[in-house]
């Protein structure tokens, strides 16, 4: 049986420059895993691409929401989608829904600067699997990795 | 007797900012992706976190300042200036995103203007820590390419 995944709430709070449990070179993958990200801001995507490429994955990066649902209705495929909440024109809960309608069952994370009182769960009903808020962290980033990459032995 | 190295005034410098409350753990993170095939990420990532951030608080400034404000737009630059903030590791810049943010909640416009020039001050003091990590960045890259160099 796999193990629950941290949510954003399950991370500990580190403060400054406080102990981490992980850095994002904690994983080494056994497979190749692909990601994409979808964010509006370059500066984040720059950083969300560079968190996964680090941890050894291919990643591709759009800034609108049409974008992501378009190369997933074309055809490409990841194992991964890291979706803001906060996209331009169509939003990340839409996008999530389009993608889910599409037929992609793959994992989507959503990050916020911002969590609201139903954030999570108007994203999980939205079809998303994981919802952290931004930046996402290694605490919550590896587990769901180490899943995808079939790490977790069955129990 | 050696003195201290570039890198090691870097390290120095990084800590004392976790310890005033300036960077936190994220910023750590962002340095860790550099590396030798991108030897310049760090400078490069500082240089487009100050533009965007300088572009976000225009905007907010202009917005705020309208005779009628639209508080759905100040939230959309605010939610991007925090979102960008925490992730280079900006907490305390970061944490007045999030009091403005309360504040467009509440449709509270003299409260956003206070937090606005709250932010601003924040925002220089996390440049003026980023610029000083810019320059010794650099010059660790130049130190390195020239070691490079010699024969």
């Amino acid at each position: 049986m796999a193990p629950a995944f941290p949510s954003g709430d399950d991370r500990a709070d580190f403060g400054t420059g406080g102990h981490r449990q992980f850095s994002f070179h904690d994983i080494v993958l056994r497979n190749r895993l692909t990601a994409l990200v979808v964010d509006g801001v370059d500066f984040c995507r720059l950083v969300e691409q560079g968190f996964l490429r680090s941890c050894g994955l291919e990643t591709q990066g759009v800034n609108n929401g049409d974008a992501a649902v378009e190369l997933i209705a074309s055809g490409a495929k990841f194992d991964l989608i890291i979706i803001d909440m906060f996209l331009p024109v169509m939003d990340g809960l839409e996008t999530t829904r389009r993608i889910r309608a599409l037929g992609e069952r793959c994992k989507i994370v959503g990050v916020s600067a911002y969590i609201g009182e139903n954030d999570r769960e108007a994203f999980l009903a939205a079809g998303g699997d994981v919802f952290s808020e931004k930046p996402v962290s290694p605490e919550v980033l590896i587990p769901i990795l180490r899943e995808l990459d079939g790490q977790y032995s069955n129990i | 007797m050696v003195g201290t190295s570039l890198s090691q005034q870097l390290e120095n410098y990084i800590q004392t900012m976790h310890d005033q409350g300036i960077l936190d753990y994220h910023f750590d993170h962002v340095k860790a992706l550099q590396n030798e095939e991108n030897p310049r990420f760090l400078m490069e990532v500082i240089s487009m976190f100050a533009h965007d951030a300088e572009a976000g608080i225009a905007h907010l400034t202009t917005l705020l300042n309208s005779a009628v404000v639209d508080f759905a737009k100040v939230i959309s630059f605010v939610h991007q200036l925090k979102g960008s903030s925490s992730s280079i590791g900006g907490v305390r810049m970061a944490l007045a995103c999030r009091q403005i943010r309360h504040a467009c909640d509440n449709m509270d416009k003299e409260r956003c203007l206070q937090l606005l020039e709250r932010m601003k001050q924040e925002y220089n003091s996390l440049k003026e820590c980023l610029n000083i990590i810019f320059e010794m960045e650099r010059s660790i890259v130049v130190a390195n390419e020239t070691r490079h160099r010699q024969p």
